[in-house]
């Protein structure tokens, strides 16, 4: 108890609000990540926060709020102040597609955020297929689906994810018909499909990697150039450039934030993810990195995105209202 | 039997709802379950087991019909222990972590346990200390910090 | 013999300092949060991501591991002392263990769940050693239809295995799985049950539920009891008696074989290996009547069972580089990091990290069994606590709890919903046990049913069609006609089971 009485005096007399007129940044900053410690793009915004901490020389504190598909924490954060302390780390699809589908929403991509910095086409998506079945590529897949229409079966993601609305687009974009089977994620269609239960999968090209190299699975088409398969064609190769739910991620800061701030912010992700070790491990993770920062690449890329979610409705989106 | 009555009665309109509402969900699409099969056969076997304990009940008069003494009392202080915690539960983002905990912990002691004020402020100041330095300095559970987040 | 020998290796590498310093680190950190409620093993694992930059591969990974395991150790203390799961594999555990520290029994019942720990990990590490491939294999035939007949088998054991009347925990069971189907659906993405509030699209979380339904609903029951006596003063020993190990022994040994295949499959969950433990011992027990009155084997079975599942559950991610679950995938993560892709190669590629790690468990285990005794002595000194210091703590641990596994408090609504729905469920004479049952399986039996029905097109056929679901589709339908060949059953066991008592 001691101890604490001290750490409480320290903080009264060392970090007296007076010493808080100087410039930004002088205390910790809060990052609001959408998804739950450790799963999903948690990952990769810890190890950013890591290194932007010390880019900032303050404390980058990552707090993960997952409720609500992330809409949660845009709500958080789009209430918060406007002062650089409080960002979301989101998928950006995450955020366009609940601005898109659902006007009840609490948040709005357009209305409510400023845009930080986007890390585009982050990570690949990938469909594989068994090394022993007869597709080879995205043609075979094609031909032998207009023959047997719904007879084959692809494993995809949960309802919303770009796992999930990749197959609808290559289904509209080639005019065939497979048949999605919703599971957990990659792991659990990537399973099935070792298994013999599905004819494809949809997963992520890191967590597909081992598979292909031990022989068992190939990869017939990418949704991005991929970090670690970089011999896997994408849709857009074999003749299907609709097929680009990119997945990007995206800080974000609520809007009306100071022109000044928001460039000191940038400049700092910009300069961490330079960081030669931090760079090496995340080129090991799969991770892409193509770094936008300049606004007007950020409003293009916040226009392309909502563009590419209003395709659908709002039940392919998972957020039909009750 | 009274109070078997009640209680089938509960289950009878919690499945009389349930059964409404996963039907409108859906019982099926293209020939395949909808989103609303499971829970409806679900919601109307609960409805078929309340009628099954309610028949049997009425048919035997069950002597179990014991209404036990003092549940007034007993009611007052499950009531306070409920509040204490839903107070918590909406100004935890609003006081913090720290706060909040020495208030709750002095209200239960106070009000429910009725120890003196020396030993509820003591108890309570020592118990939401050791918890910060627990939870938010040494795990770093990211408590919310609220009115007191200059500080700490 | 090669896998003797390379465990052996393994165990040796695994003893190196540094690696026994981490599998230190690792066990303590994860007993600790195995007895708060609430905080999971993905919560520490994602903490300590930072320090995969820094760390050694193996000795950090011996850590990571070192916390699953040891979160399973210290899951059950909270269960016995105050009847909160600290994990929710533990669930089970609190009705005979809570009822045995009721009776002055906690050293024993703490002392039977780290023993039972011990020995479920240990035999179940050596199965993986063997079998790992092999399992692997035969995991993978399961998809679909196998889940589904493989889960209505089980329920319908669980059926027959039952005593006494099935209606209160039919009803428990069906509420509880309807509950589970709050939020997306699965299949089609639509909500359920939602009211369009946000939170409620993730679902109602089995962690703030437990923690509702069994630790808060016991100190409303408590509260007008704190003046006397909750817990008998007088402590019965430290340690299970030479007679408490004669009840355990066949009990640890079906736990440890039911857990281990349980876990091996993917996507079963541990809670399912721990309940069909206690199903068994209570069917094959000559005083079934004792269940929920403090029997040892209630308590040995089920924390036996739940650590061979937790350690035969690392057979995907080892063997094919498939994570089953949030902390799998973490650890999948950190493999990553490391450049360690785990995938069907794995052993071959990276024997040394394997066996390493399979060495480190063995000795983590016997660390942990070292480290949980003396502290059963501190625990039970817990229980002398005057109640009404107690009861404030215990509410704090529950809200706490709920609150980290989220950061939200929407889940202390969900709690303190739950523990007023369990305070009324006792004051009623309803089990919650069969409710987290409901809860756990039901949304697993719902999703392979639909899934398969995809696959077929709605045929029905594809439960008899396919051998592994057809053997257990056949298995299920004999038990449940089995009482009307034997006659004996149905005559008045099932009548009876459905009348009150």
């Amino acid at each position: 108890m001691k101890l604490e009485m001290i750490i409480v005096f320290l903080a009264v007399f060392g970090l007296s609000p007076a010493l808080y007129g100087q410039g930004f940044p002088n205390k910790p900053i809060e990052l609001v990540v959408s998804s739950s410690p450790g799963g999903g793009i948690d990952l990769i915004f810890r190890l950013l926060a890591e290194e932007l901490a010390k880019t900032l020389k303050v404390q980058v504190n990552v707090v993960n709020q997952p409720a609500g598909a992330g809409a949660i924490a845009a709500e958080k954060v789009a209430g918060a102040r406007k002062d650089g302390y409080t960002l979301l780390g989101s998928l950006l699809g995450q955020v366009a597609t609940m601005s898109v589908a659902n006007p009840k929403a609490p948040a709005n991509l357009v209305r409510d955020f400023q845009p930080i910095a986007i890390l585009h086409g982050y990570a690949a998506v990938i469909m594989l297929g068994r090394a022993d079945a007869e597709f080879k590529n995205l043609k075979d897949v094609v031909s032998q689906a207009q023959k047997k229409p719904g007879d084959l079966i692809v494993a995809v993601g949960p309802v919303g994810t770009s796992l999930t609305l990749e197959v609808e687009l290559l289904k509209r974009a080639a005019k065939i018909d497979i048949t999605s089977l919703p599971f957990a994620g990659s792991a659990q269609a990537m399973t099935n499909l070792l298994g013999g239960h599905v004819n494809f999968a949809m997963a992520s090209d890191v967590a597909a990697q081992p598979h292909i190299k031990a022989g068992k699975l190939i990869g017939l088409a990418v949704d991005v150039e991929s970090a670690v398969l970089p011999d896997v064609p994408t849709f857009a190769k074999q003749g299907y450039p609709q097929v680009n739910l990119l997945a990007s991620i995206a800080f974000l800061a609520p809007k009306g934030l100071p022109d000044p701030t928001v460039k000191i912010l940038a400049d700092a992700i910009g300069k961490t993810v330079e960081e030669p070790k931090l760079k090496e491990n995340l080129k090991t993770r799969g991770y892409n990195i193509d770094l936008r920062t300049s606004a007007a690449d950020l409003n293009k890329l916040i226009k392309e995105e909502i563009d590419k979610y209003s395709r659908f409705t709002p039940e392919d989106l998972g957020w039909k209202s009750q | 039997m009274k109070r078997e009555i009640i209680i089938c009665s509960f289950w009878l309109l919690l499945s009389f709802y349930l059964s409404i509402e996963s039907y409108r969900l859906g019982l099926s699409t293209a020939n395949r379950p909808g989103p609303g099969l499971f829970p409806f056969i679900a919601a109307i076997a609960i409805g078929l087991i309340a009628v099954f304990r309610l028949v049997s009940s009425l048919r035997k008069s069950s002597p179990d019909d014991n209404f036990e003494p003092g549940i007034a009392s007993e009611t007052r202080l499950v009531l306070y222990v409920i509040a204490g915690m839903t107070a918590y539960a909406f100004l935890l983002d609003l006081l913090g972590f720290l706060f909040c905990t020495f208030l709750l912990v002095a209200f239960y002691l106070r009000v429910i346990a009725a120890r003196r004020w020396p030993a509820t402020l003591s108890f309570a100041a020592a118990v939401a200390l050791a918890s910060h330095f627990f939870f938010d300095v040494l795990l770093k559970a990211e408590m919310p910090r609220g009115l007191l987040s200059w500080l700490i | 013999m090669d896998t003797l020998h390379s465990l052996a290796l393994g165990i040796l590498t695994a003893a190196s300092p540094l690696n026994l310093l981490y599998g230190f680190a690792g066990v303590l950190l994860g007993t600790l949060i195995g007895v708060l409620p609430g905080l999971g093993p993905a919560g520490a694992i994602a903490l300590l991501l930072p320090l995969a930059l820094h760390a050694p591969p193996l000795a950090y990974l011996i850590m990571l591991f070192g916390i699953t395991y040891g979160a399973q150790y210290g899951g059950s203390t909270t269960s016995i002392l105050v009847n909160i799961p600290g994990e929710a594999s533990s669930v089970i555990t609190c009705l005979d263990g809570y009822a045995m520290a009721r009776q002055g029994r906690a050293g024993p019942a703490l002392g039977i769940a780290a023993f039972g720990s011990f020995i479920g990990g240990t035999v179940a590490l050596v199965g993986v050693a063997f079998l790992a491939p092999a399992l692997a294999e035969l995991g993978l035939r399961f998809g679909p239809p196998e889940y589904a007949a493989l889960l209505l088998f089980g329920l319908t054991a669980l059926v027959y295995l039952a005593h006494g009347p099935m209606d209160k925990a039919l009803l428990m069971a069906l509420f509880g799985s309807l509950l589970a189907s709050v939020g997306l659906d699965p299949v089609t993405g639509q909500p359920r049950f939602t009211f369009d509030i946000l939170v409620l699209r993730d679902g109602v979380g089995l962690t703030p539920v437990v923690i509702g339904l069994f630790g808060v609903s016991e100190v409303l029951v408590n509260l007008q009891a704190h003046a006397g006596e909750i817990f008998q003063k007088k402590i019965k020993g430290l340690l299970p008696t030479l007679q408490d190990w004669k009840d355990s022994a066949m009990p640890i040994t079906r736990g440890t074989v039911l857990g281990f295949l349980v876990g091996a499959i993917p996507g079963l969950n541990v809670v399912i290996a721990t309940f069909a433990a206690y199903a068994v011992e209570k069917k094959i027990s000559k005083h079934p009547e004792k269940f929920g009155r403090g029997a040892i084997e209630g308590v040995a079975a089920p924390e036996t069972a739940n650590n061979a599942a937790s350690c035969s559950g690392w057979i995907p991610l080892l063997s094919l580089g498939l994570p089953t679950g949030s902390v799998t995938s973490l650890i999948f993560g950190a493999l990553m990091i490391h450049g360690l892709a785990p995938g069907p190669l794995f052993i071959k590629n990276s024997p040394d990290i394997f066996w390493g790690l399979l060495g480190s468990m063995a000795i983590g285990n016997a660390m942990l069994l070292i480290l949980n005794l003396p502290l059963i002595g501190l625990w039970i000194r817990v229980l002398q606590v005057p109640y009404y210091f107690l009861f404030p703590l215990i509410i704090l641990f529950s809200i706490i709890g709920a609150y980290t596994a989220a950061g939200n408090t929407g889940d202390v609504v969900i709690v303190i919903i739950f523990g007023v729905a369990g305070y009324l469920m006792k004051k009623f004479a309803y089990e919650p046990a069969p409710m987290v049952l409901g809860l756990v399986i039901g949304p697993l039996l719902e999703t392979a049913i639909r899934r398969s029905l995809i696959m077929s097109k709605g045929h029905v056929t594809i439960f008899f069609q396919r051998p592994i679901a057809a053997f257990f589709m056949g298995a299920a339908l004999l038990m449940l006609l089995s009482p009307l060949l034997t006659r004996r059953r149905l005559g008045h066991d099932i009548i009876e089971k459905l009348e009150e008592p």
